[in-house]
């Protein structure tokens, strides 16, 4: 059963006088549980369709459903509840909140939707990412791989349905990047997250159950790996 | 490639890539340039109309040295430093009549450059051309030929000129009067105080005759210099002192208005002070803008800075780019700020066009571009060599904020508020942000407070007079003499009689006055307190010197101040064989209709009309207690008394009270009165040392008090019976009937008119009144005074809307230099977060969360500076009403309606601030998520 789908996703930049498509009408569609590698060359439009996905960058056209609903459509503050509460995000960069500690950054989606945290969920998640003794730091203080960690518990905060996660080893060596990789699958497969992921790592890919292929702006290929 | 168009070619790259980026920028140096520019405009605008208003007023000349001839002029020049000057002639001195010789003009040829030196203006007609014609200065118009209209022939007295004297015989001469010039020697007068030694009006010209004029035969004519000099002070006014002293034949006449001639700061001066103190805010105000929109411009680009210094620019090339770019803006906004400052200004003066003249000159327009690019500039260089001085890596990772959060022992909150804790967290860890606001908060906190109180005590002080006109003489003030001259000036029962029959005037009051003794067996301490004292009452022979005053105590202030009588007070009882002692009282006739306004005074018995007007009986309006005081005050260094009597409800703590007592006069006691007079005219200088004259006439008669008024401070009873009734607190008055004068100095003029007008009165009417009363002749050796109410009123409006304006202004203007630095400061600040906020609406945190995280900023960063200026506020109003009460026992209220402009101001700021928050973070939010995560 498909969670989330995008129809015709189109997303086109103006540079000079030339039109870039950075995304040439792309349709996809993701199941519950699902782990998905997206990949291709740089400059082919991966991110920039993720990104279309998770509602985080408006398509030039077509539309992204999510639950059955055309969610390209939503204003601000339906895009926000969304985000915060069935969609988690890790990217490249960390993107911490530098003023809050590792332990706040992860609360931040619950705290804000005004929820009282789950401390059982959130106690697991942590010692999944064995960050229990980072938490209290601020992110300045964390390595990368540590930073990444705490953004994927913040990622994960809010029981989200769709994981979605922009190259979350691109900044990584490569043993801390394998552990990322191994942590965000052991979450999506404990907690039946669709987890979407964008690498131009193979090695990545080849982990996924899925792993669809973008160049110029289009789906060149979708395929399933059979060993996942 | 050359270095330098490399660096150029750097600032230009990013001028034209990153004009969003340079926004904040551009505004914060618009701003700056506008404030620098206007606190040039500002300053010259003050000078060039305290110039213009001085060359109206008392010429363009700095003084005037009449009597000189080429030696002077050569030692002038020589030894006391003469250079500019410019040469006239004076003819003579016309007056109209021996008896008004002191109100003589002196009669100057000017030619038509002198005329323009002396800045001449006229209030109708022109200069004369012909020989025979004259214009004269309005005032003194008034004094020789008061109904004289343009075109008339005048007669008057003309003592000719003979070099620095005048020929002995006075000859009639005869004018015609072809113009009235506005004053310049009244002025002159005006400035001046009166023991000035370099005052002597008399040679000042006041009336002009043209260059045809020729002297008289047998005389010779005076030449006078018109002396130009820069900078006049202290130096030049000693220098001036010793020219008139040095060169005994001739007269120095200042009239700089820069230095009031007794040593004194002029309010030209005054207005300069405020005028740099507002320059001062300008100047630092513009570089704090730049310093603010400078740092947070730099702050976007610290990456950019840190991979030019690893690609090998050093921090000098990094000052130049970044200082080019300053430069860059600097010169093409330049245009606009200096107009926004002069179009500014211009509107500003334009309300109060009689105060100030804005007409800048060109060099002073070169000057706000030179001094606002350097101001730019100057400013600049402080963020930036900040900036240069950053590493490579401290650039680019931006460690300096890692170190600072690393530093930090961080509790993390279980659970929270998202706005409230990451508006908590950014203001630990951006302390100091604020500063400037804060400090900014409290001066318009502190400023706007005071000068609340200030211009609520102004317009409070309005105080609005009972009656619509007043016409007065001052006479007998001048005496201390205890008699009455019969002659004295004032407004005869005719004067009365006119000003009744004038359709305009619905009622009048008059009053007249005489001094009187009462004879008493001895004097009783509250006499004595009076007496003590100087005034209107002259028994006892006192030089009140600060020797004596400070010698004064309890015990010896009786024998020290009450054991010589005065040669008058003396001559007085042997030459009429008085064995009594006297009691000096001023005896003060009112018409029947102005003794209801005693009832609300009334202590004991009644106000009886009918004995009262019969002469039988006066009301004496008398302290129930009184005092004599010396007070003791310290002032630099130096310490200075003063003294009085009167009732003192409270009395400050430097007040010493050396005798008191208490009232013994009561209603039905007899008072046998004598009163003294003269038909003597008194003595010309009007000051004393007059001789007891041989005439001196004495009158007795006994009166009742059949009541006792008290009337308590000034403050205290709206001052009416100050205003009108001469009365004054340090003192005993009985008020009779104008019957009573009459039989006691019959003849006596009234001094004291007070008019009503029939219905409301307007321009037109207010003219027909003053001009009417004007014609009324009281004849008076000093001076008299025609008051107007509405004309007071009208300038009081004046006054209260100028001074309203300029409270407004100013306030606008500081609320315009903290909103400018705040909103740049918050602007720069969501920039430069950007990144943050792209971060927090991924995660789910919608627009309003993020607004309010950055709402709550702004209240922190307000909140401090509010909180601690009305602190600072309520304090020193608190000290300085204590202070007040306890030096000068002056009560005054905590006044918290002086609160509320400041707090409306923090509620506009607040507001102002917020909406800009509001469009930004809009702005910010109305782009992609992507879009504020990624990097530029």
């Amino acid at each position: 059963m498909s969670i989330i789908e995008c129809v015709e996703l189109r997303k086109e930049y103006v540079s000079g006088d030339a039109v870039v498509k950075a995304v040439d009408n792309v349709t996809a569609s993701f199941e519950q549980g699902e782990f998905c590698a997206i990949t291709g060359p740089s400059g082919s439009g991966k991110s920039t369709f993720i990104h279309m996905l998770s509602s985080l960058e408006y398509p030039t056209s077509g539309y992204v459903v999510y639950g059955g609903k055309k969610i390209s459509q939503y204003n601000d503050n339906q895009l926000s509840i969304l985000r915060r509460r069935r969609f988690g995000f890790v990217f490249q960069a960390y993107n911490l909140v530098q003023e809050l500690t590792g332990y706040e950054n992860i609360l931040l989606p619950v705290m804000l939707d005004r929820k009282k945290p789950d401390e059982e969920y959130l106690k697991k998640i942590i010692n999944m990412l064995s960050i229990e003794d980072r938490l209290e730091h601020l992110p300045s203080a964390l390595s990368g791989g540590q930073q990444q960690r705490i953004a994927i518990a913040r990622a994960l905060a809010n029981k989200p349905s769709v994981l979605f996660a922009d190259e979350p080893t691109g900044n990584l060596d490569g043993k801390s990047g394998r552990e990322v990789l191994s942590l965000l699958k052991l979450c999506s497969n404990e907690l039946g997250t669709t987890l979407i992921l964008v690498t131009h790592d193979l090695h990545v890919a080849e982990q996924a159950d899925r792993v669809i292929t973008i160049a110029d702006g289009r789906i060149v290929s979708d395929s399933r790996n059979r060993e996942a | 490639m050359k270095d330098g168009l490399t660096v150029n070619k750097i600032a230009l790259g990013n001028l034209k890539t990153r004009k969003k980026q340079y926004t904040v920028m551009i505004i914060g140096i618009i701003l700056a340039m506008i404030f620098s520019s206007s606190s040039i405009l500002f300053v010259s605008c003050i000078k060039s109309s305290n110039d213009e208003l001085k060359k109206i007023k008392l010429g363009s000349q700095d003084y005037v040295i009449s009597n000189v001839n080429d030696d002077d002029i050569n030692r002038l020049k020589q030894e006391y430093g003469l250079k500019d000057y410019y040469p006239y002639e004076t003819l003579g001195y016309a007056y109209n009549g021996e008896e008004k010789f002191e109100k003589g003009v002196s009669v100057a040829k000017l030619d038509e450059s002198a005329r323009d030196y002396f800045y001449l203006s006229f209030v109708s007609g022109g200069f004369p051309q012909n020989e025979g014609e004259i214009a004269i200065e309005e005032s003194a118009l008034s004094l020789i030929k008061k109904d004289a209209v343009l075109g008339d022939k005048i007669e008057l007295d003309f003592l000719v000129q003979n070099g620095g004297n005048y020929l002995e015989k006075p000859i009639k001469k005869e004018y015609k009067l072809v113009g009235i010039v506005n004053d310049k020697r009244a002025n002159a007068l005006e400035i001046s105080s009166g023991d000035d030694p370099l005052l002597d009006l008399q040679n000042f010209p006041a009336a002009y005759v043209s260059e045809a004029e020729k002297i008289e035969p047998g005389g010779k004519a005076r030449t006078d210099i018109f002396v130009f000099q820069k900078n006049f002070g202290k130096n030049e006014y000693d220098k001036l002192l010793q020219a008139n002293a040095d060169i005994e034949h001739i007269y120095v006449i200042p009239t700089t208005s820069y230095y009031s001639l007794n040593g004194g700061y002029s309010s030209a001066e005054n207005t300069a002070i405020v005028g740099a103190i507002f320059a001062c805010i300008f100047f630092v105000a513009s570089s704090v803008a730049i310093i603010n929109s400078f740092t947070a411009n730099l702050n976007d680009r610290k990456k950019q800075i840190g991979m030019l210094k690893t690609v090998g620019a050093t921090s000098r090339q990094i000052i130049n780019i970044y200082g080019r770019e300053a430069f860059i803006i600097a010169l093409a906004t330049m245009p606009v700020s200096i107009l926004i400052s002069y179009l500014a200004l211009k509107l500003l003066t334009g309300f109060i066009k009689d105060v100030f003249i804005f007409s800048p000159k060109p060099y002073i327009i070169a000057l706000c571009c030179a001094v606002s690019l350097l101001t730019v500039l100057l400013s600049a260089f402080i963020p930036l060599l900040g900036a240069s001085r950053v590493s490579p890596m401290q650039s680019i990772r931006n460690v300096e904020y890692s170190y600072k959060l690393k530093r930090r022992k961080i509790k993390s909150s279980r659970q929270f508020n998202s706005s409230k804790l990451i508006a908590k967290r950014s203001l630990i860890f951006k302390r100091g942000r604020g500063a400037v606001v804060s400090v900014l908060l409290i001066v318009v906190i502190l400023a706007s407070g005071f000068s609340t109180k200030i211009l609520y005590a102004m317009f409070g002080d309005n105080y609005i007079q009972p009656f619509d006109y007043t016409i007065s003489v001052f006479n007998n003030g001048y005496y201390t003499k205890n008699y009455n001259f019969a002659s004295d000036a004032g407004y005869s029962e005719n004067d009365k009689r006119d000003i009744l029959l004038n359709p305009y005037i619905k009622e009048a009051y008059a009053s007249r006055g005489v001094f009187a003794l009462i004879n008493k067996k001895e004097l009783s301490d509250y006499d004595r307190t009076f007496c003590y004292q100087d005034g209107n009452i002259s028994v006892f022979d006192i030089n009140h010197n600060d020797d004596l005053l400070r010698k004064l105590t309890k015990e010896n202030c009786n024998e020290l101040l009450g054991s010589k009588y005065t040669e008058d007070y003396e001559e007085i009882k042997s030459r009429f064989g008085i064995s009594n002692e006297l009691m000096p009282v001023y005896l003060n006739g009112i018409d029947s209709g102005s003794f209801e306004i005693f009832k609300k005074w009334l202590v004991d018995g009644k106000i009886n009309m009918d004995k009262l007007l019969s002469g039988e009986e006066v009301v004496l309006v008398a302290p129930q207690k009184s005092c004599f005081v010396v007070s003791e005050q310290n002032l630099s260094g130096k310490t200075y008394y003063t003294y009085g009597a009167g009732d003192f409800q409270s009395l400050p703590a430097n007040v010493n009270v050396l005798l008191s007592g208490d009232i013994d006069y009561a209603v039905g006691d007899e008072l046998d009165l004598s009163v003294f007079s003269t038909e003597k005219n008194p003595d010309s200088d009007g000051y004393g040392n007059i001789p007891l004259p041989d005439d001196l006439k004495k009158t007795d008669k006994t009166v009742k008090i059949g009541a006792i008024c008290t009337v308590g401070t000034e403050a205290e009873n709206g001052a009416d019976i100050y205003e009108y009734f001469h009365y004054t607190e340090s003192g005993i008055y009985l008020f009779c009937s104008n019957n009573l004068i009459e039989q006691i100095c019959p003849g006596t003029r009234y001094t004291y008119i007070t008019l009503n007008a029939n219905g409301e009165i307007d321009d037109d009417k207010d003219e027909k009144i003053v001009k009417f009363l004007e014609q009324l002749n009281p004849d008076t050796r000093f001076s008299s005074y025609i008051r107007s109410n509405f004309e007071l009123e009208n300038e009081q409006k004046n006054n209260e809307a100028i001074a309203a304006i300029v409270y407004l202004s100013v306030l606008v203007l500081f609320l315009s230099i903290c909103s400018s630095l705040i909103n740049n400061s918050l602007t720069a600040q969501i920039r430069a977060e950007k990144r943050q906020i792209g971060t927090l609406r991924a995660v789910g945190a919608s627009m309003r969360e993020i607004v309010r995280a950055y709402i709550l900023q702004l209240i922190s960063m307000l909140s401090k500076g509010t909180v601690i200026g009305f602190a600072a506020y309520c304090v020193s109003n608190f000290v300085f009403i204590k202070v007040q009460d306890r030096l000068y026992g002056v009560k005054e209220d905590f006044g918290f309606y002086s609160l509320i402009p400041a707090a409306v101001s923090c509620l506009l700021l607040f507001l102002i601030c917020s909406v800009n928050l509001l469009f930004k973070i809009r702005k910010e939010t109305k782009n992609s998520i992507i879009d504020n995560i990624r990097e530029l």
